[in-house]
């Protein structure tokens, strides 16, 4: 940064090139090299991953970890949970996000300081959760599908930073479009949308990846109705019968209780391994697609022609 | 950019209030009220003494108790000592996504960004139990990574990084900006996506080279989204969460290593003082409110306009 | 919509089912309508959930369900979840619960009597049960004088416990190395360091060069670790959390932590000056305060600990030795400590879990009349026996496991059977009425692996090893000669349910205590690492001190006090 006022020589662009190669490559590798030692030792044995951890390569081969989630109660119902919560709360979202960013911007709205500040403060306060129980209760959330979208429809956060990205569009397009006797909705359905692609993209991802892996609304609000276990629940709660089994030794001080106790076949680290890599799928799935939008930058004149 | 906008719209004439935007926001902040208002109600069990079960008006009235009892109490203290110093450091590493960010732009060859792009979030899934035992296996005694450190200190005998006060605040930033680094770069990334090619191109017109194009076009850019987040974050400055020091809090470790959040789950869950932990958590939505107030004023001190 | 349906048919076929089999197996609750089939959930905390449960429902579940024409299912809570399903006041039909949530029950009135329905609960009413009953009335109701809670486990009059094959806590050692040392005695810590010294030096590294340690401690326990051990070496048992230990011979009450005032070593002063030794002999892993229970796990089965005092880490380590070679002495085994954890007496039952019908069940008789079936000798003896069939009498009437059951229970290829036997099933386990050790109406034990025939099937090549090496039958043999000898005591003099009768503990005492531990907590590496007596002696000093302006004498004025009452309430109930 320091060079900003010297001319810009090839030589020095190469060298930066080549240690912004360098640097970007020794980050993802530090990213990489846990993820797949994650993954190998997923495909380990189990009764070899304990004494010697594998490095490159699994050590033995077996899909045991993941048959073992496959073959859970209701794994199959549970992922079509997941899926319907992921792909119906993220357009739900997505949508109201981006209209509300996009009504933000508009400096006629009445009230429009305060209404915003009243959306920020929501980022601040909670009332904790036995309220958020007894109001979702109040309101027949309890055991039903839309308490795992409703509630995490309309996000400050989201909405932020969608307003900030449609105030740095040119103003003059929309103005444009104004005086040709567009509407609000037009507008922003017409223009504003297309144009905000790479933090649609970007809030989108947010979106999808937090439905997919929260398990917590389901823990509290919809324990009651077992149509309604999504996959991370259910991996919670296979990962808590491990965990607990393994604690319960310690929590018994009764003798011959203890003694019952002692074999628990089940290692929580593998599961929990196992969790990991399914929690990652969707931005396996969806990143890499969702990336075209972020790669290209916009052609406002394309717009306009 | 923000000043252009300002120049096109703002001086020459008040636009006119349009309450058809009113109407389609009001069905929206109904949601807001419902789900995230209305559930303030539970800000009452902190005046009370709370057992679980038992209908709140049953429960022994304590009226602002717990509240001085926060001033008393040596815990809170100490743990906003520790995440004053936490939060500290990565308000001060917040511009490292934004670097991250810039970086992985001057990178031409597509394939090259899209992996390094999808590959460096992947840190964001990993869930800190794992992250401990992953670092318990580097960084313990016998470690791989304990016997490099030990090699390029020079130390006489071998020290786990994980069993010493002293690394504890620096080894947590590290593992919590590996975690987080490439997550959190995503932002910028549709930033830099969202800036008109016409200014690069402009840019070049006039002369400028690859640096220059990223100090006056990049970054400015981007500029905007930072001091948004930076503001937000300012509110989140107490709300550090407690799951990455609880898993790292040991013998050695806890004295620095407790922050408010993570005494939070401790008097909620292991003491079940549930309304204590409420009168704390009010504490710290006033203080977060007041901390974003105060930013907001600071930023419209230096550049003329709120952001909030 | 579809799920009801299918609910439906299902409820339709299992209440033909149940007709078939209820009008003729009950006689318990010849008053009580059974006609319609329902759903009974029991939840709890730490209970596990039955659909994560393999071979779930079990024979024993079946026969349950059967008889009572119902479909049973577990659930787990937290405490999160449960003071949730408090506050909203739709729990299970039946719950578990722990001290600490006794209180919300009674006072919200989530919990009926169960004296209302003493006609259809004959068996928590039963005379063996007067006792506990007595204490639930007294101490779990919140002064309503009324029962509504029941433990599980409890043990009658003239049970007699035997200390099982092997022992579970104590002196743990590798017994290959413990062999080639000589087998030196063991009596005391000093004995049993100057034999893990031995034993290290025939044996510094593991067969992969990893280094070798005398042992670790487990630091995702709190204090466990440490006054456990102490427990073990001094003759204590610990009150949830260890700030408090009863001493298992007097039952007097004992400061753990902030010991001013007390003769001798504290259970938790006991163990730091056990591990500060070890650090002093250089035997300590220097990962001691980082390890947590899964890592000292993968280390057992590295085999890089020579020692222990639990034995819920070196499972997998025996497992895979002998998978390697069945006729290996590379085990871990267990040799008695002062204390050996064994012949408890839980005159009032388990301790820490309390059942009760929530009023909100939509079928609280049929609730009442399964917790009354939990409660039975019938169903103690189904779910640690097995069903009748995996058991049978001879022609004395002696029940006996059946030869099929026993080779079942070791043969891996039919584990999947074994589970659904549901046999030992853990959480059905932790909540039948009866001890293990109780002797049943037919003569037999309840649990009839605890017969003393069974005792010595199951034992392993080391252990047979070991029993022939020492001159006994069977491994636990060693901690009963000493106890014949007087030089170690078991449980049997201690009244655990004095722990029963101690109020609720007021919130600023909660509070005290839990800043206790944590100030403790921070102390521990001071204290083991203290490299002579008067570093020791002086990072002591200083954590006593610290526990004083904590108010630490504030706490023990009131666990005295409370544990005075108790006790002497108690002991005259048990005379």
């Amino acid at each position: 940064m320091k060079k900003k006022n010297k001319i810009q020589t090839s030589t020095s662009r190469k060298v930066f090139m080549v240690c912004d190669y360098a640097l970007l490559f020794l980050i993802t590798l530090v990213c990489i090299y846990p993820f797949w030692y994650i993954i190998i030792y997923t495909f380990s044995e189990g009764s070899q991953v304990d004494v010697n951890p594998p490095v490159f390569l699994p050590r033995g081969f077996t899909l045991s970890n993941y048959k073992d989630i496959f073959e859970l109660n209701g794994f199959f119902h549970a992922v079509l949970i997941s899926v319907l919560r992921t792909v119906i709360g993220t357009v739900a979202s997505v949508l109201s996000c981006s209209f509300l960013g996009y009504l933000f911007t508009k400096e006629e709205m009445p009230f429009r300081k305060f209404l915003y500040r009243f959306l920020i403060l929501t980022m601040y306060i909670s009332g904790g959760m036995i309220a958020s129980y007894i109001v979702m209760k109040s309101y027949g959330l309890l055991n039903n599908f839309w308490v795992y979208i409703l509630p995490m429809m309309i996000s400050a956060y989201n909405i932020v930073l969608i307003k900030t990205f449609v105030e740095q569009l040119p103003a003059s397009l929309e103005e444009s479009a104004r005086l040709d006797g567009a509407g609000y909705l037009t507008v922003f359905t017409k223009l504003i949308l297309p144009l905000s692609k790479p933090i649609i993209a970007t809030v989108a991802v947010f979106v999808a990846v937090g439905q997919w892996n929260s398990w917590f609304d389901n823990h509290i609000y919809t324990r009651g109705n077992e149509a309604l276990t999504t996959l991370q629940y259910l991996l919670y709660n296979y990962l808590n019968e491990a965990q607990r089994l393994a604690d319960q030794i310690k929590n018994t001080t009764n003798a011959a209780g203890m003694s019952q106790l002692v074999s628990n076949s089940i290692s929580p680290k593998g599961i929990r391994m196992t969790i990991t890599v399914l929690a990652s799928l969707p931005i396996f799935m969806v990143y890499p697609f969702m990336q075209k939008y972020f790669v290209k930058g916009i052609m406002v004149g394309a717009v306009k022609g | 950019m923000a000043r252009s906008k300002t120049v096109t719209v703002a001086p020459a004439r008040k636009p006119k209030k349009q309450y058809k935007l009113l109407f389609m926001v009001l069905p929206f902040m109904v949601i807001v009220l419902l789900f995230n208002y209305v559930p303030i109600f539970g800000w009452i069990y902190s005046v009370f003494d709370y057992v679980p079960g038992v209908p709140i008006l049953e429960c022994d009235f304590m009226g602002l108790d717990y509240f001085k009892m926060i001033i008393k109490d040596a815990n809170v203290i100490r743990a906003l000592k520790n995440t004053f110093i936490f939060a500290g450091i990565s308000i001060i590493l917040t511009p490292l996504p934004m670097i991250f960010a810039i970086l992985l732009n001057e990178i031409k060859s597509g394939p090259v960004r899209k992996f390094v792009q999808t590959f460096t979030t992947l840190p964001n899934f990993i869930s800190w139990v794992i992250i401990f035992s992953l670092a318990f296996s580097l960084f313990s005694t016998d470690g791989l990574m304990t016997s490099v450190i030990t090699k390029i200190t020079g130390a006489e005998q071998a020290q786990s990084v994980l069993s010493s006060k002293g690394s504890v605040y620096w080894f947590q930033t590290f593992l919590a900006q590996w975690k987080t680094l490439g997550w959190n770069s995503i932002i910028y990334l549709a930033a830099i996506a969202g800036i008109d090619q016409q200014q690069y191109e402009a840019a070049k017109v006039d002369g400028a080279g690859y640096f220059r194009c990223a100090w006056h076009v990049t970054v400015p850019a981007m500029m905007e989204t930072y001091v948004v987040l930076f503001i937000l974050n300012v509110g989140n400055f107490l709300n550090t969460g407690y799951e990455q020091y609880m898993l790292f809090k040991n013998a050695v470790t806890a004295p620095a290593i407790e922050v408010l959040d993570l005494y939070v789950y401790r008097i909620g869950l292991e003491n079940m003082d549930y309304s204590y932990g409420v009168a704390i958590s009010i504490v710290k939505s006033i203080v977060s409110v007041a901390l974003v107030v105060i930013a907001n004023m600071v930023a419209k001190k230096i550049r003329g306009n709120t952001v909030i | 919509m579809k799920m009801k349906k299918v609910v439906a048919m299902v409820s339709a076929l299992a209440m033909a089912a149940g007709l078939c089999t209820s009008a003729a197996a009950d006689e318990a609750a010849t008053d009580s309508d059974l006609s319609e089939h329902v759903e009974i959930t029991i939840g709890g905390i730490n209970m596990g959930s039955s659909d994560t449960k393999e071979g779930w429902p079990n024979e024993v579940v079946q026969k349950l369900e059967d008889k009572f024409n119902v479909t049973l299912s577990l659930k787990t809570y937290d405490n999160e979840s449960l003071n949730l399903d408090l506050s909203g006041g739709n729990t299970t039909d039946i719950v578990q619960v722990n001290d600490a949530n006794i209180e919300g029950v009674v006072k919200g009135k989530h919990a009926v009597n169960l004296e209302d329905y003493k006609d259809i609960a004959p068996n928590i009413f039963s005379d063996n049960m007067n006792f506990r009953n007595e204490l639930m009335k007294t101490y779990k109701s919140n002064g309503d004088d009324v029962q509504y809670f029941v433990t599980p486990r409890v043990t009658f009059d003239g049970a007699e416990a035997n200390y099982g094959t092997v022992l579970n806590n104590g002196y743990i050692v590798r017994w290959d190395l413990y062999k080639e040392i000589g087998c030196p005695e063991i009596n005391n810590d000093d004995d049993y360091i100057e034999a893990l010294k031995k034993m290290k030096e025939i044996y510094p590294e593991t067969e992969d060069g990893l280094p070798v340690y005398a042992m670790s401690a487990y630091n995702d326990s709190h204090l466990h670790a440490y006054f456990y051990k102490g427990c073990l070496a001094e003759g204590y048992i610990n009150l949830e959390g260890g700030i408090y230990v009863q001493n298992v011979t007097t039952n007097e009450l004992v400061p753990d932590l902030y010991d001013e005032g007390v003769e001798g070593d504290t259970p938790f002063w006991s163990g730091i000056k056990f591990y500060n030794k070890l650090y002093r002999e250089g035997l300590l892993d220097p990962d001691c305060f980082i390890t947590k229970s899964e890592d000292l796990k993968e280390k057992y089965n590295k085999g890089q600990y020579l020692g222990g005092s639990v034995n819920w880490y070196y499972g997998t380590y025996n497992e895979n030795q002998r998978t390697a070679d069945p006729e290996t002495l590379k085990e871990y085994v267990t040799l008695p400590s002062y204390l050996g954890w064994g012949n408890e007496k839980n005159l009032g039952g388990w301790f820490g879990k309390y059942f009760f019908v929530s009023s909100h069940s939509e079928n609280v008789e049929r609730a009442v009349m399964i917790l009354d079936y939990l409660q039975s000798e019938e169903f103690s003896r189904d779910i640690d026996s097995g069903v009748e069939g995996r058991w049978t009498t001879d022609d004395s009437g002696k029940p006996s496991l059946t030869a099929d059951t026993v080779a079942m229970k070791t043969d891996g290829s039919r584990l999947d059977e074994w589970k659904a036997s549901g046999i030992g099933e853990g959480d059905l386990s932790s909540m039948c009425g009866l001890d293990y050790y109780n002797v049943a109406s037919d003569g037999g034990l309840i649990d009839l692996w605890y017969d003393e025939d069974m005792l010595d099937d199951s034992m392993t090549y080391a252990e047979k090893d070991m029993c022939s090496t020492l001159g006994i039958d069977i491994p636990s043999d060693t901690l009963k000669k000493r106890v014949e000898a007087g030089t170690s005591i078991d449980l049997g003099t201690g009244i655990n349910a004095i722990q029963m009768g101690l109020p609720t503990t007021p919130k600023n005492i909660v509070r005290i205590d839990s800043n206790c531990e944590e100030i403790t907590m921070s102390a521990i590496p001071s204290l083991v690492q203290a490299a002579s007596d008067e570093e020791f002696e002086a990072a002591k000093a200083d954590l006593i001190a610290q526990l004083k302006d904590a108010g630490a004498e504030e706490s023990v004025e009131w666990w005295s006090n409370a544990w005075a009452e108790a006790k002497t309430t108690i002991e005259g109930m048990t005379k």
